[in-house]
């Protein structure tokens, strides 16, 4: 286990290093600079471009990148000028991470349940219904639902504010679009592996044994149908905690996955590399917790994990 | 011909047939299309849906019927190529892979595993700035990051399949890797290779759709169905219309290719167990 958790550890700060560097040679590769859209005269370009360390050589650049980032600090954002980029990611990231938690857990529940329920009644309506619907939900873009859930609840019917949070209740419609994608996949992977594990010997010795079909099902069934959906919790989670572009723009949430397109466009150097290294780390973390837990779930996947 | 079975199901005739009507009616040229889809006239900005005009104008007064077709016609194409892209290069890394073993194998498992870990969309997003936004650059940067699922599965599928017997019959009678990947291998993977096929369709589609709203969709004034929605997204809650009809058209798309892969997908489960259970 600790050889594994070790291994695992090594390759994934092999990974955040490859992440970084790419990103850093990768931005400025780009065309532009980041002070092209302030239409500067050259002398303050310069005196910018001293002030940034941008005159300096890339190489010298990215050692004096690299030893900052090893005490943490991942620089002063270039558009945003006397913020840093820790400074950034600690006033969104909250705002995105709560909207994200609450998605999350929301498509967790939704998938795991409909997941169970479509798998129980897989040949009768109530499990076709789900299987319809979740189809239906791999098939409409976050930014569909969105909109349209702004539009028939927030417009028409005006149940919620738009684009105003004051209540915990106005956060709903993001959380929905958020989670309705999520929720169609949990639910599918859930399903495919239950009605394979329902057929399973064990499942039937149980119910000869004479156990409520509640007992098989949840505590029989539901723990051996889970690895599935579990190991796509993982990226799932770094992917709503950190916030989507679309989402946040739609909803005009101040959070994280905002900043992360936009200063793509301003070529904001610090302000990229920042987030992505900020985004790879979360990846890195919930994959490798989702990996810890069907572990613990499951020994037999210590062999799959390992080869 | 096995492969033909597929269409008795109706769900998949009416899904193919839907898809083929996609493709005639956007590649039709201008023979589908009652107004020039880049055509302006102010005058006429933002009307709603009336005869003239199906489904409306736009804030330039374009015909948005005409718009949406030519717009599916670009949305196709960048997702063909994605998938192209997708299909060749997974199957090819994932086959000499699985089949080569050693050292090769390990250093490919290593580049996949290592493009697991970045997050697709920040290659995309940068490639595509980096190639500056435009068609082929998009299903280029599209195919770069969907290749790596592709690869893993096959490298599975092959890796599987390379002791099997009749691998190893053709290997003692001669043949060369190239000849097994191509003769032994691509059959066998054939049905998997088409699911991801179809399933890399959808994907490409909406990637383009989300590549559009960050503002890196192709450039003006040709407008793929991203560029629609992310134009109609602007002005939603005054014109819902020109929100509506393009994320209809996308929704449809992406719906009838998701039943296509999953019935397709079905009824190939059983069979590829099958060509195992024979060794």
């Amino acid at each position: 286990m600790l050889a594994y958790v070790l291994k695992r550890a090594g390759f994934n700060l092999g990974v955040m290093a490859v992440v970084v560097t790419l990103t850093f040679f990768l931005m400025r590769l780009l065309p532009g600079d980041p002070f092209m859209s302030q239409r500067v005269n050259p002398e303050i370009k310069a005196n910018l471009y001293s002030k940034y360390h941008l005159d300096q050589p890339v190489s010298r650049q990215y050692a004096e990148y690299l030893s900052a980032l090893s005490r943490f600090d991942l620089g002063e954002s270039l558009k945003y000028p006397g913020r840093t980029v820790n400074q950034i990611i600690a006033e969104s990231f909250p705002v995105s991470a709560a909207v994200g938690s609450l998605a999350l857990v929301l498509s967790v529940v939704l998938g795991v349940a409909m997941g169970v329920l479509s798998a129980v009644w897989h040949s009768r309506w109530p499990g076709r219904l789900i299987l319809a619907l979740t189809t239906l939900g791999l098939s409409i873009p976050n930014f569909a639902v969105g909109a349209g859930l702004i539009y028939i609840f927030a417009l028409k019917l005006k149940m919620f504010p738009v684009a105003m949070y004051e209540r915990p209740l106005d956060l709903m419609l993001p959380v929905l679009t958020l989670s309705a994608w999520p929720a169609a996949v949990i639910t599918r992977l859930i399903r495919t592996e239950m009605i394979e594990v329902l057929n399973k010997d064990y499942i039937i010795a149980a119910r000869v044994r004479g156990l409520g079909s509640a007992s098989v099902i949840l505590r029989h069934a539901l723990p051996n149908a889970l690895p599935a959906a579990i190991h796509y919790t993982g990226p799932l989670a770094a992917a709503l905690l950190t916030g989507s572009f679309i989402v946040e723009k739609i909803f005009a949430l101040p959070g994280l996955g905002q900043y992360y397109i936009t200063s793509i466009g301003n070529r904001d150097y610090n302000l990229v590399a920042g987030i992505t290294i900020f985004y790879t780390f979360i990846l890195l973390v919930s994959t490798f917790l989702a990996d810890i837990l069907t572990f613990l779930m499951n020994p037999q996947c210590r062999y799959r994990n390992e080869s | 011909m096995v492969y033909l079975r597929v269409f008795q199901n109706r769900l998949v005739l009416v899904c193919v047939a839907l898809i083929v009507l996609y493709i005639l009616i956007s590649f039709g040229g201008t023979v589908f299309l009652p107004h020039h889809p880049n055509a302006q006239n102010l005058d006429q900005a933002n009307l709603t849906p009336c005869p003239a005009h199906w489904l409306g104008t736009d804030y330039l007064g374009r015909d948005l019927f005409s718009r949406i077709l030519s717009g599916v016609r670009i949305s196709l194409i960048i997702a063909f190529f994605a998938t192209l892209i997708n299909v060749t290069v997974g199957f090819l890394v994932g086959s000499v892979s699985g089949l080569l073993g050693g050292i090769v194998d390990r250093f490919l498992t290593g580049l996949i595993d290592l493009f697991w870990c970045i997050p697709p969309f920040l290659i995309v997003v940068m490639l595509t700035v980096v190639l500056e936004p435009g068609i082929k650059n998009i299903f280029i940067a599209l195919g770069v990051v969907f290749w790596v699922p592709t690869a893993r599965i096959i490298r599975g599928e092959v890796f599987l399949l390379r002791n099997a017997q009749f691998i190893r019959i053709a290997r003692m009678n001669g043949a060369s890797y190239a000849q097994i990947i191509f003769l032994h291998v691509l059959p066998n993977c054939f049905p998997v290779l088409l699911t991801t096929a179809i399933f890399s369709v959808p994907d490409a589609v909406l990637a383009e759709a989300f590549l559009s709203i960050v503002g890196l969709g192709v450039t003006a004034p040709d407008a793929s169905l991203g560029v629609l929605i992310s134009d109609g997204l602007q002005s939603f809650r005054v014109y819902p219309w020109q929100w509506f009809f393009p994320i209809l058209t996308l929704s449809m798309f992406v719906l009838c290719f998701n039943i296509l892969g999953d019935l397709i997908h079905r009824s190939f489960r059983g069979r590829s167990k099958g060509i195992l259970g024979n060794d």
